[in-house]
């Protein structure tokens, strides 16, 4: 705490929401001056700030698996460029096998220099809609890196203060959206040059050395909440494994707490697939760093700190940790699968803050050829679903799905039928579909979109059922049903194929889990649910015990408590106290 | 509490002069206190009435206080000629989820679009973070038969059998009042008006609001959701108005006029169509009294700070004019001057643009973990209050730093209310300085910097973040802090003048009756720039003008002109975000490279780069109707000379610095001031509801319509510790 007395405590405090500030002030450039709807609707981009060795400070609210996954990005760009990175120079990298996610997501990284010294640096991320794979938009079926796009390990965009209109070019030969790409990463130009703005006024006003000595304590502020936060938990190892139900490479972590350390190991994890879905090695810390800020409940930045007192060991080649030639799509679908294996594996020693859990995220991706104007289509969609219960409260109904995708919007229908080529026939929340509980999971939702004009379509994400925590039932999964009451109805996952004017793709977003003995659920909760069409009498009767008269909509009392008994004497809420 | 009036010179002796005056009445409703200001059409004069908005205060209060206010004038009630008033009727009501029992009618399939409400988490790392309650419940949001394409084709009728059974559904469960949107109809309304006419035939006494009526802006979410706060509660309103009507009516008869969000006022008959369009009414009112006040100083480019009790806003007005956006989240937090997306109720009406932030007197002070200082954004409110309060509270607020650094009275509102020195430092050491290790004076002091700085926060996201230097400004200073954290926000900005109006405590009220009937218009119409259909645009602009000739028409009030102001919402086309550019009237042809140069300069200057050249959109096109009417003047204050001296009134220890410690400070008397009077820092100015904090460094000077100009003969500060 020698920190402390050295800063002023005003100062810091200007300093560091000073920081933040910059972070968010500069996302905002970058939404407002970006075309594509990914950005500018779905707001699927983030910004941090970094010191001069590439250690994450400061953050905006955005999405957690690109923060927490920015820092390494940026280390590994300062080894690249080591003592080569000139005043005005901002490098584009996007290589999951050194830092990064998916090819999708880009970010370019700007030194900040103050007398010929880099003192920070500024990095944005954005995804981009179409970045040259086999197949237009968002790609479901690579199976190896060089299917799915262009791949930048770090080069200059910018050169001293100059676009470099050679990869510029490099870019518009092989995005399919050319157009928006160019004004996209225009925009994440804008928006670092707005977050150094920032920076140096800080720098003018209060000196580098003050500017510095925040940042550094900030790190350090966090690095202690999350140490006092590892040291409260009881000591022992845990272990958890996810297969998806036998249809997904195993993820297996074995987490042990000893003092002020947490390892968590990955080892025994299946090897990479060839398939989208490894998650790079970027994405798995980041996803480590949201699970305990989730649990921590801290009240620090979110920062490089995070990773001081943990151990992480993901060994190379396995789903976790992949290596070239993966392919890494889909790697969101692995990062939600982790999130919530890693929630109902630190349950068993974190009390009081885990919940059931969440349904994982799921998208659609569109492309068309040729529109009513002549132009490429092609737009991504990010669904959440239910949200897990808590010990409080009943899960959030058709939420963003955290954390690969919390804070992403969806698109106005008015706005994604405009170019007129698929219509939302309709959107709205999926009855009965939330994990049964004392508390309920949430409700996924019912997306059914038809096709006006012969397109591409890939879908998937999802994966099985969220499950529910002490004696609260699973969530229901996700469904991709393509053309569904028809002969042709067929049901699809993680796949892409091509949709013909009038076919419809109807998909089902997965339910949260619910928390603890459905039985023990308030009888007027149950009632309320049925009443609003989240619940049906069927399942009030079934998995709550409450019977509920069809013509009057009220809870029959005695009927109710009498079935209750019969069931409770079962003991079926395999309840842990 | 009652707060009394500001006198100034005895009944007998201005009656007389007063006899033919005719005077304005502002009338500002607020979350806790109802505020009458009535001022003087020529004299300027103004005399302020302040009273707790309790249970039926507004109905069961206001006519005696307005009687009382007009005795302390020496007036008679049919001297007043002109009324407006503001409210937070409807933010409360919707925050407090106490409206009509609501329905909403949609389209098939998206009956849910109110409650998914684009799925965001306010907080994407907080998994358990929840989103607002919806407004309703999923039971009374039903769905209809029809459907529209995005360029308004109907590709299905509107099945009206299907429109008469929901309707006959909402009114068997008892719902008052029901929202309509359909998709789409921001191109094509047809649909929403056949349902709307359906209703009034079938379930007349329900209040009813179709989207197109609203906003005929395209998002389905955020139109549904604009939608449903109007119609939810537009019984308030109503109920408001009458009440007011009732109580002003008993003792001078007029039509009040209601402040709408974008600093415009409007009739009583569209605010009760239209309440949705007042959720700001307060703080716009706020705005508009800082542009009027920098007018009479000359300056047109000002930064209002308006510093309440529980939030601070700044807004900017350049030329005279505030900035007005179209969107704002009803409820909505704010996290580092930005209204968290999705953490209240968007609508897409026209808003004065506010940065507000949790920075106000009773905004609560703590010490994290690790020893991190934090004010806001959680408040003391008026209950439990400030520590010095006495009433309960033991947390440290902005307002007890203030007060235990000597920077305010501690008799508050001209004595009435007296604070408790003790409580607040004791709040002070135990909460924060101890955890710190510093003193009780440094951590005050430490506060009110932070707390400053989050009030900076506010005024870079109104200028900086649009391009503009805060140094090319004049700040305004209003609500009952402004006067004492401005000085200190102006050096750090480098700002050179701040200026204190003699009412700066109850401005907003005063604001009420400083404005214009305003009336807006505008249609999505989504159209390439290069290809214009001049012809459709002109027609819609002849529909915009008569609609708007016809509300001014029936606003029954004489105005000195209208004038009509048109504007083009333009983005590079593949943008979701749009600028909006003023353009000449479009009955004659408009001139379209031209417009195109303006779009690219305004966006330059906005993001600091263009796309030059790029093909562009235009978006929405936008009427603006403005029904100027005639305003009371400032008054004026008796002439002096630099000379100060039989102003001051006593002394008081006041902490500047930590170097420096507690200093004595002459105090002024702010009645006392006259024209030229000059101060220099370090000083302290007493007035009714507030003190003006003057650090050295600083001069004041009196303005003839009492205005305190502030002004830093500092260069510019750079502080560096080490």
């Amino acid at each position: 705490m020698e920190n402390r007395r050295n800063t002023d405590p005003a100062i810091a405090e200007i300093i560091r929401s000073a920081l933040k500030n910059g972070c968010n002030e500069a996302r905002d450039v970058l939404v407002r001056g970006s075309y594509s709807i990914v950005i500018k609707e779905m707001h699927d981009c983030s910004v941090g700030c970094f010191d001069a060795k590439g250690n994450m400070v400061a953050v905006g609210l955005h999405l957690p698996v690109h923060i927490g996954s920015l820092s390494f990005a940026l280390k590994s760009v300062i080894k690249k460029f080591t003592g080569r990175l000139k005043q005005g120079d901002m490098i584009m990298f996007n290589d999951p096998f050194e830092g990064g996610l998916h090819l999708y997501d880009i970010s370019i990284f700007y030194p900040i220099f103050y007398q010929d010294e880099i003192v920070a640096f500024c990095g944005v991320l954005a995804h981009h809609a179409d970045v040259g794979s086999a197949q237009p938009g968002y790609t479901t079926d690579s199976e190896n890196i060089y299917q799915e796009g262009l791949r930048i390990s770090g080069v200059r965009i910018v050169e001293r203060g100059m676009i470099n209109e050679d990869i510029l070019d490099v870019i518009k030969s092989n995005f399919r959206l050319a157009r928006d790409s160019e004004a996209d990463i225009k925009s994440q130009i804008a928006a670092n040059l707005r977050f150094e703005k920032q920076f140096l006024a800080l720098l003018s006003r209060y000196g580098l050395c003050t500017v510095m000595r925040v940042m550094q304590e900030t790190i350090n502020n966090t690095e202690i909440c999350v140490k006092n936060f590892i040291e409260s938990l009881p000591d022992g190892t845990y272990e958890g494994r996810d297969n998806g139900n036998g249809e997904l490479p195993e993820i297996k972590v074995r987490i042990s707490k000893s003092a002020d350390k947490l390892a968590v190991d990955f080892t025994g994890s299946a090897d990479q697939v060839d398939a989208g879905i490894n998650l790079p090695y970027a994405g798995t810390w980041s996803i480590l760093g949201y699970v305990i800020n989730v649990l921590a409940g801290s009240e620090s930045e979110f920062n490089e700190g995070y990773f001081a007192n943990v151990n992480s060991v993901t060994p190379a080649g396995t789903i976790v940790n992949p290596v070239l030639p993966a392919a890494v799509a889909l790697y969101p679908v692995t990062a939600m699968r982790l999130s919530n294996l890693l929630l109902r594996t630190f349950c068993d020693f974190v009390t009081g803050r885990v919940g059931g859990l969440g349904a994982l995220g799921g998208f659609f991706n569109i492309s068309s050829a040729q529109t009513e104007y002549g132009e490429i289509f092609s737009t991504l969609e990010v669904y959440g679903g239910g949200t897990g219960a808590s010990r409080e409260h009943d899960g959030i109904d058709f939420y963003s799905p955290t954390p690969a995708g919390g804070g992403m919007k969806i698109t106005p229908a008015e706005l994604l039928e405009r170019p007129e080529v698929i219509a939302i026939e309709r959107i709205e929340l999926r009855k009965d579909s939330g994990g049964a509980g004392k508390y309920r999971g949430g409700l996924g939702g019912i997306i059914i979109l038809r096709c006006l004009r012969d397109s591409l379509l890939a879908a998937g994400g999802g994966g099985k059922t969220a499950e529910g925590l002490n004696g609260g039932g699973n969530g229901a999964g996700w469904q991709f049903i393509l053309n569904p009451g028809t002969p042709s109805q067929k049901y699809v996952e993680n796949s892409s194929f091509k949709m013909m004017a009038g076919d419809v793709m109807e998909i089902h977003c997965g339910g949260g889990g619910g928390y603890g003995n459905p039985f023990e659920r308030n009888p007027e909760y149950v009632l309320s649910d049925v009443v609003n069409d989240r619940v049906s009498i069927k399942a009030a009767k079934e998995l709550y015990g409450v019977i509920i008269d069809e013509n009057s909509f009220s809870v029959d009392l005695d009927a109710t408590i009498s079935n209750r008994k019969k069931f409770l004497s079962h003991d079926i809420c395999n309840a842990r106290g | 509490m009652q707060l009394s009036v500001i006198e100034r010179n005895s009944c007998h002796m201005i009656s007389a002069m007063q006899g033919g005056e005719h005077f304005y009445l502002g009338v500002d409703v607020g979350g806790t206190f109802i505020d009458l200001a009535l001022v003087g059409k020529t004299s300027g004069k103004i005399y302020l009435k302040k009273y707790p908005n309790k249970k039926n205060a507004v109905t069961g209060q206001t006519g005696e206080m307005l009687r009382k206010l007009c005795e302390t004038a020496c007036i008679q009630p049919d001297q007043i000629i002109y009324c407006t008033f503001g409210t937070t009727a409807v933010t409360n009501a919707i925050i407090t989820r106490s409206f009509s029992k609501t329905g909403l009618i949609t389209t098939r399939g998206f009956r849910d679009t109110l409650e998914i409400a684009r799925q965001v988490n306010p907080d994407p790392f907080n998994p358990y973070r929840r989103r607002p309650d919806v407004l309703v419940p999923r039971s009374l949001r039903l769905e209809v038969n029809e459907r529209l394409s995005p360029s308004g084709v109907t590709l299905e009728p509107l099945d009206k059998d299907d429109v008469v059974e929901k309707i006959q559904y909402l009114k068997e469960h008892g719902v008052e009042a029901i929202a309509v949107t359909l998709l789409h109809s921001y191109v094509n309304p047809a649909h929403e008006k056949e349902v709307k006419k359906l209703l009034e035939d079938i379930y007349p006494e329900a209040y009813v609001s179709i989207s197109s009526d609203v906003h005929l802006l395209s998002r389905e979410f955020e139109r549904t959701s604009s939608t449903v706060v109007n119609v939810s509660v537009r019984k308030i309103m109503n109920d408001l108005i009458d009440g007011l009507n009732g109580v002003i009516n008993e003792v001078c008869n007029l039509d009040t006029f209601i402040m709408r969000s974008d600093g415009g006022a409007m009739t009583q008959n569209d605010a009760r169509l239209f309440p949705v369009y007042t959720v700001e009414s307060g703080p716009a009112a706020g705005v508009i009294i800082a542009a009027a006040i920098g007018a009479s100083a000359d300056c047109k480019n000002v930064l209002g700070l308006d510093i309440g009790g529980t939030t601070a806003k700044a807004a900017l007005v350049e030329d005279g004019k505030p900035h007005v956006i179209h969107n704002f989240e009803v409820g909505g937090e704010i996290h580092g001057g930005e209204v968290v997306d999705g953490s209240g109720y968007p609508v897409m009406v026209p808003v004065i643009d506010l940065a507000e932030i949790g920075a106000g007197g009773g905004s609560i002070a703590s010490v994290s973990a690790v020893g991190e200082l934090k004010v806001g954004p959680q408040s003391a409110g008026a209950e439990p209050g400030p520590a010095c309060y006495g009433w309960g509270g033991t947390e440290p607020t902005i307002c007890d730093a203030n007060l235990v650094l000597g920077r305010i009275n501690p008799f508050l509102v001209g004595g009435e209310m007296s604070l408790d020195q003790d409580s607040a430092k004791f709040a002070i050491k135990k909460k924060i300085a101890d955890k710190l290790g510093i003193s009780m004076e440094q951590a005050a002091h430490a506060i009110i910097r932070v707390a400053n700085n989050n009030m900076i926060l506010a005024l870079k996201r109104v200028s900086v973040k649009r391009g503009r230097d805060p140094r090319d400004y004049a700040i305004i200073a209003t609500g009952g802090g402004g006067a004492q954290h401005v000085c200190d926000i102006a050096s750090e900005l480098n700002i050179r003048t701040a200026i204190i109006p003699e009412f700066s405590e109850i401005a907003s009220a005063v604001g009420m009756i400083k404005t214009d009937v305003r009336y807006e218009e505008s249609r999505s119409v989504n159209m390439d720039f290069a290809s214009i259909d001049k012809e459709a645009i002109r027609n819609i602009y002849t529909g915009f003008v008569e609609k708007l000739q016809t509300q001014f028409e029936s606003a029954n009030i004489e105005f000195k002109k209208l004038l009509y102001m048109y504007s083009f919402d333009i983005c590079y086309k593949g943008q979701s975000t749009y600028i909006s550019i003023p353009i000449d009237n479009v009955q004659n042809s408009f001139d379209t490279p031209k417009i195109a140069s303006h779009f690219e300069l305004a966006y330059k200057e906005e993001y600091g780069y263009n796309l030059e050249g790029a093909p562009l959109e235009l978006v929405n096109v936008v009427l603006t109707g403005i029904g100027v009417l005639s305003k009371p003047a400032f008054r004026s204050v008796d002439k002096g000379t630099e000379d100060s001296r039989d102003a001051r009134v006593d002394e008081r220890q006041v902490y500047f610095t930590n170097e420096e410690g507690f200093i004595k400070c002459p105090v002024y008397a702010r009645s006392e001031l006259k024209e030229n009077n000059k101060i220099t820092g370090p000083a302290l100015i007493d007035q009714y509801g507030t003190v003006t904090v003057l650090p050295p460094g600083w001069t004041a000077r009196v303005h003839g319509f009492g205005h305190l100009i502030l002004h830093n003969t500092f260069k510019q500060q750079t502080q560096h510790d080490s």
